[in-house]
């Protein structure tokens, strides 16, 4: 097949080396012609269709409609312009289905990233501007394009992540929801009263304008540890304005309420024997403070 | 001059004003070409205090923030202004309208002072005169709208309600179920409303309407404006909002949860 085509192409050539130069400058005009209205129309249909998706779907949705009608126009153009310099159509599109088997070899990975991009474009998982997180990654979605997805991480890390790893993995989008769950864990010591504690906190909650009434604020004893009872402290705030900084804020102002009602943390308590048989056993207590 | 501890001042060179509205305490400077605004909060919600004065020293704990104009206008315009977003309030105590029956509540809701200077006015600042807390008001954590909340006692009585840089919306309830209906929150869409003031001095917003059917779909509307019993009412300022926003709608027909009593 590939050696009919090669055949074919000389004789292509050497039909049209054969004519007349008038002849060929005709042809060569025509070519141009269709070359520039190609590129013209490209540019138009693209525009006019990148226009009808952006009514419809988002900025990346938008520029890849208008590439894909520009690249298929201008594909369309370059087989008219084949076809008016004599190529044989049927023997170059054979041709042409060989070179891309060998192509889709060649380019798997580049053909399973677009393919994944147009997926993770008809689901949407995220969106420009939109925090996401990713295999350990967290960063602002700069641009969802063809092959990958392009990330500014919070200490400014520019990040590319392929569509395909993107198709298979988890991605948590942070900023989706308007209000976001603030969860914090304190570790109490035995023998303090819950009740003092249900009360400090819930003031606490009251307190702060940026703290959500509703989904109210939640204590709860979440388990009873080893050397400590397990409390979780719920609540929520919007995720819209710096929520960061209230969560950041209410973490301290626990830690200030705590401490200024001297509720006691419940430390890890590790007993340490030892000592042989002759003598009696030494017991140790190893106080640890508890991470943060 | 204004009457009033709101309207258009007159501010000679770097003269100072103070205003103490309820829990805010605000300070405005004027400068050359710029106005230098401060502000703080103290911490009773139920401030009634309403003060103006010249020439009160700025604290230092207190940083000013300067807003600067192209050209020195020596007016500045303080408007009471409704709450950029929809105020929910909650009852005290459980209020429960019977089946076919009626009631107007009172409400009180925290003003925001709007502050404009320059030649033509132009907006600058909006500052709360106290800082409500946030709230969460929708079906679910993820379709809703983010509010300010706050307490009511659902007064019955306007003349009960308490004053100070507040604003009153009448909301009357209709009950138009079999079944009791049981009050637990009212979100007001104050963003949609504006401000009057009647001859009292008292500041009022339009009237709402709710009627309660859960088989029909709820109907809600902001009247065209204050009740009757707040008598003769001139406009202070206008809405955030288009009120003819489908919001409204929502946040107002979703406010009342009917709960057999």
């Amino acid at each position: 097949m590939i050696a009919a085509t090669l055949i074919g192409k000389t004789d292509w050539l050497a039909e049209l080396l054969a004519k007349e130069p008038d002849d060929i400058a005709v042809i060569a005009l025509r070519a141009l012609l269709i070359v520039v209205v190609g590129l013209v129309l490209g540019r138009l249909l693209g525009s006019l269709a990148g226009r009808v998706a952006a009514r419809r779907g988002s900025a990346q949705g938008q520029m890849l409609t208008r590439r894909f009608v520009f690249y298929g126009v201008m594909g369309v153009a370059v087989l008219m312009v084949l076809d008016t310099l004599g190529v044989e159509l049927g023997v170059l599109l054979g041709a042409a289905g060989i070179l891309t088997v060998a192509l889709g070899f060649a380019s798997q990975t580049s053909a399973s990233n677009l393919i994944s991009g147009l997926f993770l474009l008809g689901e949407r998982p995220f969106s420009v501007g939109d925090v996401i997180q990713i295999g350990g990654r967290t960063g602002a979605v700069l641009s969802v394009d063809l092959l990958s997805v392009k990330l500014r991480t919070f200490d400014n890390l520019f990040v590319r992540v392929p569509n395909e790893t993107l198709i298979k993995s988890e991605i948590v989008n942070l900023t989706r929801n308007p209000i976001r769950r603030i969860d914090i864990d304190l570790r109490l010591a035995y023998g303090e009263d819950l009740d003092k504690v249900r009360t400090i906190l819930r003031e606490l909650a009251e307190d702060d304008p940026d703290v959500l009434e509703e989904p109210e604020p939640v204590v709860w004893v979440d388990r009873l540890g080893d050397s400590a009872i397990h409390v979780r402290f719920l609540v929520w705030a919007s995720n819209r304005q710096g929520f960061y900084d209230v969560r950041s804020r209410v973490h301290e102002l626990v830690a200030r309420a705590l401490q200024e009602h001297r509720i006691a943390v419940g430390y890890q308590r590790v007993e340490v024997e030892g000592g042989d048989a002759a003598s009696s056993v030494v017991a140790a207590e190893v106080v640890a403070r508890p991470p943060v | 001059m204004s009457a009033y501890w709101w309207g258009e001042f007159d501010f000679k060179p770097y003269s100072r004003r103070w205003w103490r509205l309820g829990s805010l305490t605000l300070w405005v400077t004027r400068m050359t070409n710029e106005w230098q605004v401060g502000h703080r909060w103290s911490s009773d919600p139920f401030d009634e205090t309403i003060e103006l004065r010249e020439g009160v020293e700025l604290p230092g704990d207190v940083e000013p923030r300067r807003y600067l104009f192209s050209s020195g206008g020596r007016t500045l315009r303080l408007l009471p202004r409704v709450a950029d977003r929809p105020f929910v309030t909650r009852p005290e105590m459980p209020v429960i309208i019977p089946a076919n029956e009626q009631a107007t509540l009172y409400m009180a809701s925290p003003l925001w002072v709007e502050l404009a200077a320059g030649d033509p006015l132009k907006v600058f600042a909006s500052i709360p005169v106290w800082r409500a807390s946030s709230t969460w008001f929708g079906e679910d954590t993820i379709e809703g709208t983010l509010c300010y909340a706050t307490r009511t006692r659902a007064r019955l009585d306007p003349a009960g309600l308490r004053r100070g840089p507040r604003v009153t919306t009448a909301v009357f309830v209709s009950n138009e179920h079999r079944e009791p209906l049981r009050v637990e929150r009212l979100a007001l869409p104050l963003p949609q409303m504006s401000v009057f003031r009647a001859a009292d001095g008292r500041l009022w917003t339009e009237a709402a309407t709710v009627a309660y059917d859960p088989d029909v779909k709820a109907s809600a509307k902001i009247d065209s404006g204050p009740p009757r019993e707040a008598g003769a009412v001139t406009r202070v300022s206008g809405p955030r909002e288009d009120p003819r926003a489908n919001l409204l709608a929502r946040a107002l027909s979703a406010a009342i949860r009917g709960v057999t009593g």
